[in-house]
């Protein structure tokens, strides 16, 4: 994004991104699978809050792209091995823990689907998850399990559309995240959400 | 534990040229050898791997240096004689590497300003090797030229659009990078509609990948695959014919040989002929452990025992061009699409982000955002459309496939 006037404006620092209940935050220095001393250009690992109450506070830098934006270095500049070009990188990655009982989520729910397990997914503007264990909530219960295949909606919207996050939190330590070819291991997660809407298949 | 002494090796030299948003951020050079030492006996197999240079006798010497880690193996290597292959074409210096990924960035950038791109080239040699006490003295050599952009428009949200990449044996006269850029690129920012039918035309390997996991000789005996039960069943279409070929010469950096040294008569397997199942695929200890075929398919590792794998599988081609497939219809070429793992009777849905919509020789424009659902039976059976006999957009063999739009 460092020369595109479109991302840099939608990425703008201080722009509402999110519910005012998200919080999003990266540290290569939590002791996870996505843990790092120091990224692959010496920097040391921290933690950086990237979006905080809905607010974009943060990105992630190598040293290039902290200096184009005139930002400091978080330390993400990672690579796969020895024998691969170092580019930014997630390390642990995850939402912080809000107000709401994993329990009383379910029970404020009237009507809605239960996404135990997801497989993988992908993101791009439009993101996909790959559920593999789905239950139907009705009336506050989490009910039958139900076939859910894709879920998939607008980063720019569903960010906006998070109205419960749990007091619940999980960092999952078996993830690997891939970029240009390389594959390194992050970890991810953080507390049960609920969002309004998603496109379901 | 003394006994039958094998090795594996693999030595590779790669050069790349990479871009970042329209500017060379860098030139890397690798110079790589990796081994596998194996010494065989007492129904073991001490496995040693090795990056870098190593002699034979410490590398022999480790495989054997902890005999409680060697690993069951039952079966002996085997004694294929001496064969040698090369393929490769040319070579190219670095500064004509350089000189390659500056030219395709200027065309790039002057004659589609509203583009910025990240990517680059490569060039790979590689020469794999495998000797053993027996006999075995096989080598294979391969060289290619890689060239791959991934794109963004200047009007996106995303961070990528699209991209297009192809492999050349030897350098042409930049006829093919211009010809596939101008098909991504020139039409790009038109709009065209979503066809009633939906045919898929993509580069075959991500289907035949579906395929190999479901010919696994493991999966149909255990009754873990959907083609469990299915051998000598006409399950796929009438024109689907598919085949692991190990001398496929279209085949980038292939061995004739399997992981386990073995070597296939006429370097063919033939797994489904004319919509027929007719074997899956096995190593030595699937095909012992389940009483099935022994194809001569394991797969290439280094560090452990193999797997039933290796697989260079190859759809029969039609004798029609992908335009003659079409028969006047358009097919869409996805460029960012995620699909979601099949269930038990092999339904996947997939989204398409970006992708374009082209007649097998012109590209219309690109296609808004859309779903589709598919079944692993009905696209290589009643929704099989053919691989062409040309290579059209992609460089590369293509399977065009009927999906059917959801929501």
């Amino acid at each position: 994004m460092l020369n595109d006037k479109v991302l840099r404006d939608e990425w703008v620092m201080g722009k509402k991104v999110g519910s005012d209940l998200v919080t999003i935050i990266d540290s290569g220095d939590l002791p996870n699978h996505g843990y790092i001393p120091y990224d692959d250009e010496g920097t040391k690992a921290r933690e950086t809050k990237l979006i905080t109450n809905g607010v974009l506070t943060g990105r992630l830098h190598d040293s290039n792209s902290a200096a184009a934006l005139s930002e400091e270095l978080t330390g993400n500049c990672r690579a796969q091995d020895y024998g691969c070009s170092p580019v930014v990188r997630m390390t642990n990655t995850y939402m912080a823990a809000g107000p709401d009982s994993f329990e009383d989520i379910i029970a404020d729910t009237k009507d809605g689907i239960y996404v135990y397990m997801v497989d993988n997914g992908t993101g791009s503007s439009t993101f996909v998850m790959n559920a593999s264990v789905c239950y139907r909530i009705r009336d506050g219960k989490i009910c039958e399990p139900v076939r859910v295949r894709m879920l998939t909606g607008s980063v720019f919207q569903t960010l906006f559309d998070i109205d419960k996050v749990g007091t619940d939190f999980t960092l999952f330590d078996t993830y690997t995240c891939g970029k240009f070819g390389q594959s390194v291991r992050v970890s991810a997660g953080g507390p049960s959400i609920r969002v309004r809407k998603l496109s379901v298949s | 534990m003394a006994g039958i002494k094998e090795k594996h090796t693999t030595h590779r030299v790669f050069s790349e040229l990479t871009f970042e948003e329209n500017k060379a951020k860098a030139f890397a050079r690798k110079n790589e050898i990796e081994s596998s030492y194996r010494v065989y006996g007492d129904g073991k197999v001490g496995i040693y791997y090795h990056c870098g240079k190593i002699d034979d006798a410490e590398g022999f010497a480790r495989a054997q240096a902890v005999p409680e880690r060697a690993r069951p193996y039952e079966f002996l290597p085997e004694n294929g004689g001496k064969r040698s292959r090369d393929k490769t074409e040319c070579s190219v210096s670095d500064r004509e590497l350089m000189d390659m990924g500056m030219e395709y960035m200027q065309y790039l950038t002057e004659k589609y300003p509203n583009f910025s791109f990240t990517g680059g080239v490569n060039a790979k040699w590689q020469c794999d090797t495998l000797e053993n006490d027996l006999g075995t003295d096989f080598s294979n050599t391969d060289y290619a030229i890689g060239v791959g952009f991934r794109f963004k428009h200047k009007d996106s949200r995303d961070i990528i659009d699209g991209g297009f990449s192809f492999n050349l044996r030897k350098p042409d006269d930049g006829t093919v990078f211009r010809t596939m850029a101008d098909l991504y690129l020139a039409n790009y920012e038109t709009v065209a509609e979503i066809p009633e039918e939906i045919i898929l035309d993509m580069q075959y390997y991500s289907r035949t990948g579906v395929l190999a996991g479901e010919l696994n000789a493991e999966g149909l005996a255990l009754g873990t695959s959907r083609l469990s039960g299915k051998i000598g069943e006409k399950v796929f279409a009438d024109d689907f014919t598919l085949e692991h070929d190990a001398g496929d010469k279209e085949c980038w950096f292939s061995r004739f040989w399997d992981g386990e040294g073995s070597v296939l008569p006429n370097d063919r397997l033939v797994l489904v002929e004319n919509g027929v199942i007719k074997t899956g695929y096995s190593d030595k200890r699937v095909a012992a452990k389940y009483n099935v075929p022994y194809t001569k398919t394991a797969s290439h590792n280094y560090t452990d025992l193999t797997a039933p794998g290796g697989l260079n599988l190859r759809i029969r081609r039609s004798d029609k061009t992908v335009r003659e497939l079409l028969n006047g219809r358009c097919a869409v070429i996805p460029m960012n699409a995620t699909g979601s793992p099949m269930d038990a009777n092999g339904d996947t849905s997939l989204i398409i982000n970006t992708s374009l919509l082209w007649d097998g020789e012109r590209v219309v424009g690109r296609l808004p955002e859309f779903r589709v659902k598919a079944n692993f039976f009905d696209m290589f059976g009643k929704d099989f459309c053919g691989v062409g006999s040309d290579d059209p957009i992609y460089n590369d063999k293509q399977i065009l496939m009927r999906v059917h739009r959801v929501g």
